[in-house]
């Protein structure tokens, strides 16, 4: 079961605490702790589920290449972090 | 005469009130938060609220009493596997909301109906004061809207109206949502000239 871990930014927006979830990549974890916290979603997904254009998802210290469909496997012993990306001046 | 100012700002949302010794801000509230755009709903009281997060997109909150609550934002439905659909300028159009950019209350014999315009150009009705959204399918499907359709704006005096639902105006063209379905109603260069042409629909309806 992975470790999912959200930005510090978003928990003055919406509640989302550090949670375990199963998975075999991005999405079924995602909607996994989406299930359980479905306020976040909207805060990290777009309206076609792909990955809002500014928030970048890690799995561990690697950040995931498919930002649409979310397929980057996700082992049992790693940790997602959910962050905003540094975008702009 | 208003007694009440509703300021949208990129740094948070106030209102303003007039009291005996003149205007005074009466509430701050979503500080250092960009408010994108606010309604007050005279039928039941509530505010509305905008918020663009930039980061974590576009939420709507609603106010009763001195309460907000977060309620639905309008979301677009699943785009076609396939379909590549560009502006006028070549630009992918996105299928997913980026702005609220016009919101208005239905009529006096609608309560909770809230009309919603967003970027890119869709646009929304909630029967239940934003709990919920249901896209304008006639208008999102309509074959002129990815040829520079950039927002759908409303005009409040046809959302008063029992007949005509309400009106949505893209960057170059003017809808009439009545009973009997959706009709083009005008044609201008501009958005600009679209909104001036907004009240001459409503005469016509």
């Amino acid at each position: 079961m992975a470790k999912v871990v959200f930005t510090a930014n978003i928990q003055r927006h919406v509640q989302c605490p550090a949670t375990n979830a199963e998975g075999e990549d991005v999405r079924a974890v995602l909607d996994n702790v989406f299930r359980e916290n479905p306020n976040a979603r909207g805060y990290i997904l777009d309206d076609q589920a792909a990955l809002r254009k500014h928030v970048a998802v890690f799995i561990d210290r690697v950040m995931i290449r498919d930002r649409i469909k979310l397929s980057d496997p996700v082992s049992g012993t790693a940790t997602v972090y959910v962050m905003q990306a540094l975008s702009g001046g | 005469m208003s007694d009440q100012i509703l300021v949208s700002t990129r740094k948070g949302f106030f209102t303003v009130a007039r009291g005996a010794s003149g205007w005074s801000i009466t509430s701050a509230d979503f500080l250092g938060d960009n408010v994108s755009l606010a309604m007050a709903d005279k039928r039941s009281g509530a505010i509305y609220a905008a918020l663009d997060h930039g980061h974590f997109g576009v939420k709507m909150h609603r106010r009763e009493g001195n309460a907000w609550t977060e309620i639905a934002s309008p979301s677009y439905p699943v785009k076609p596997e396939g379909l590549d659909e560009k502006d006028m300028w070549g630009r992918p159009i996105p299928w997913s909301t980026i702005r609220i950019w016009a919101l208005a209350c239905g009529g006096e014999d609608q309560p909770g109906v809230i009309w919603c315009g967003t970027i890119p150009g869709g646009l929304f009705r909630s029967g239940n004061h934003g709990e919920s959204w249901e896209i304008c399918d006639t208008l999102w499907r309509h074959p002129k809207r990815p040829n520079g359709w950039v927002a759908a704006l409303i005009c409040p005096a046809c959302t008063q109206s029992a007949s005509t639902r309400a009106t949505a105006i893209s960057s170059a063209l003017v809808f009439r949502r009545a009973v009997s379905g959706l009709h083009q109603t005008g044609a201008q260069a501009g958005r600009s000239a679209a909104k001036a042409c907004v009240p001459n629909m409503c005469r016509l309806t």
